[in-house]
């Protein structure tokens, strides 16, 4: 091709700008359908609930989806929060002594779920805690140290096994009027595995955030198709993110903790009272660990896990969780040191500064 | 006829160039700071871009309710330092500076969060 100046016939300079102007229409006409996000927040079921959706539908679309994720989280609180007089909960701890009692689907689901981990950690996790949960008062302006007599009521009680369920009635029966149901610990999980399926069922969404408070429900993965990369806290820092201990990139899985760094009162010695209670001892769980994080792919599950193991301990704790499928633990000591089970262990990613105090899971990571 | 052609050409890739080149131009430039927006009841009631800020400030703020917290800023973070609150989290939570972990009070119904700032490779912390 001969590069002289005539060669530039009108011709040719339409057809360059053509190009051009085709590129151009490609290059916005791309940009239409980029990823949009949508990011909402809210308070519901005790805590703050944040939603972000990726996707290549209208914005109208995707913020309906959002809101309607934020909707079903309302939707758990009036059934759950033992706060309110008006609640689900509320009504049966008022009355399944008396009687059976007829409850919805959440409920009859949650609790169900409920009574299989109380039975399956024998006790170290347990709905029917209500009761001492409220003497304790944790997180409200009552809080305080009980003294043992108003504690041993309630100890070593074993309750959940006097919840009796019927299937085909759908209703609860409590075989005594000794204690109540408290579900905190486990409807947050329940109500992100509901959002999720909301999310994906309903309106197609196929990459978000799901995060209640801390706990965070992955949907597929990242907008460009990366995995998440989700960090777990520092107890010491828990907020600063700069601080993680650890990280791992995942994909729809979700991650639970249990910690006792955020809902805790100081008594006036400055002794902490973290917000676990142990249903054996009646106090909060003391087993040497800040925090547990489950990792797994139902996040209700996972919530009752991380309860359960950060009341068991280390030890015990790891060997529940290699003895179910699907679900992963990492386990930090109020010495720092951390651990976690074979399944995550070699994909967790140490942050730098708390190599030194974890050789054991450094040598792990290094053979990726 | 030739050179005219030539001439057009050239004054099209140029503008083009200086069209492209101005779009990406904009969006690094407006780039979001590094915002904390402090809600009340669900409403914003103030913003502060972090990355101005040199020297430290306090404010309060008073709930509807009947609460309040009080707010520090610091160049790049800011925290809730004290507050009426029973359950006192929003203080147990320290300083945030990423959008990663929002500082929450329930009792009060302030929740601060932050944007923009400098990323992080992490997309969510669990706590």
């Amino acid at each position: 091709m001969k590069r002289t100046p005539h060669k530039f016939s009108g011709r040719t300079a339409l057809i360059c700008v053509l190009v051009i102007l085709v590129a151009c229409t490609a290059f916005f006409s791309n940009r239409n359908q980029q990823m949009r996000e949508a990011n909402v927040s809210d308070v519901a079921l005790g805590t703050l609930v944040n939603v972000r959706l990726y996707s290549q539908i209208p914005q109208g679309a995707l913020n309906s989806a959002a809101n309607a994720a934020l909707g079903r989280a309302r939707e758990l609180e009036d059934i759950f929060s033992v706060y309110s007089e008006d609640s689900e909960i509320t009504y049966v701890n008022q009355n399944a002594a008396a009687g059976p009692v007829h409850v919805s689907d959440d409920f009859y689901a949650v609790l169900e779920r409920s009574l299989y981990f109380a039975q399956l950690t024998d006790g170290a996790f347990d709905p029917t805690l209500g009761r001492l949960i409220q003497l304790w008062g944790i997180g409200t302006e009552n809080a305080r140290v009980p003294s043992e007599s108003e504690i041993s009521p309630f100890v070593g009680k074993k309750n959940y096994e006097h919840v009796i369920l019927d299937e085909e009635e759908h209703t609860v029966y409590f075989e005594n009027s000794d204690f109540s149901l408290d579900l905190g610990g486990i409807v947050k999980g329940y109500a992100a595995d509901e959002i999720k399926k909301l999310l994906m069922e309903e309106y197609d969404i196929a990459s978000g955030l799901i995060n209640l408070g801390g706990n965070i429900m992955t949907i597929g993965s990242r907008p460009d198709g990366q995995p998440w990369t989700l960090g777990i806290a520092d107890p010491k820092n828990p907020q600063d993110s700069s601080q993680t201990v650890a990280s791992m990139a995942v994909t729809d899985k979700t991650f639970v903790t249990s910690g006792d760094y955020q809902r805790y009162f100081e008594d006036e010695n400055g002794n902490r009272y973290h917000h676990i209670l142990d249903g054996s001892t009646g106090y909060p769980a003391d087993t040497h660990l800040s925090s547990v994080t489950i990792i797994g792919n139902t996040s209700m599950d996972a919530d009752a896990l991380s309860t359960a193991c950060f009341v068991l301990g280390e030890e015990k704790g790891m060997e529940l969780l290699e003895s179910l499928d699907g679900f992963d633990g990492v386990f930090i000591g109020s010495d720092g040191h951390l651990s976690a089970t074979e399944g995550v262990s070699g994909q967790l990613q140490m942050t730098e500064t708390q190599s030194e105090t974890q050789a054991e899971i450094q040598t792990e990571t290094q053979e990726e | 006829m030739t050179k005219k052609a030539k001439i057009c050409l050239i004054i099209t890739v140029l503008l083009l160039a200086v069209g492209v080149g101005s779009i990406f131009a904009l969006r690094f430039f407006s780039r979001e700071g590094h915002i904390a927006s402090v809600y009340q009841h669900g409403q914003c009631i103030r913003t502060i871009d972090l990355s101005q800020v040199r020297e430290p400030f306090e404010f309060t703020v008073t709930s509807d309710l009947g609460g309040s917290n009080t707010i520090r800023v610091e160049p790049g973070r800011i925290a809730v330092i004290d507050a009426t609150c029973p359950d006192k989290i929003c203080v147990h939570t320290g300083y945030i500076s990423t959008s990663l972990s929002p500082i929450t009070c329930l009792p009060n119904e302030l929740v601060i969060e932050i944007s923009g700032g400098e990323s992080t490779s992490l997309d969510a912390v669990v706590q």
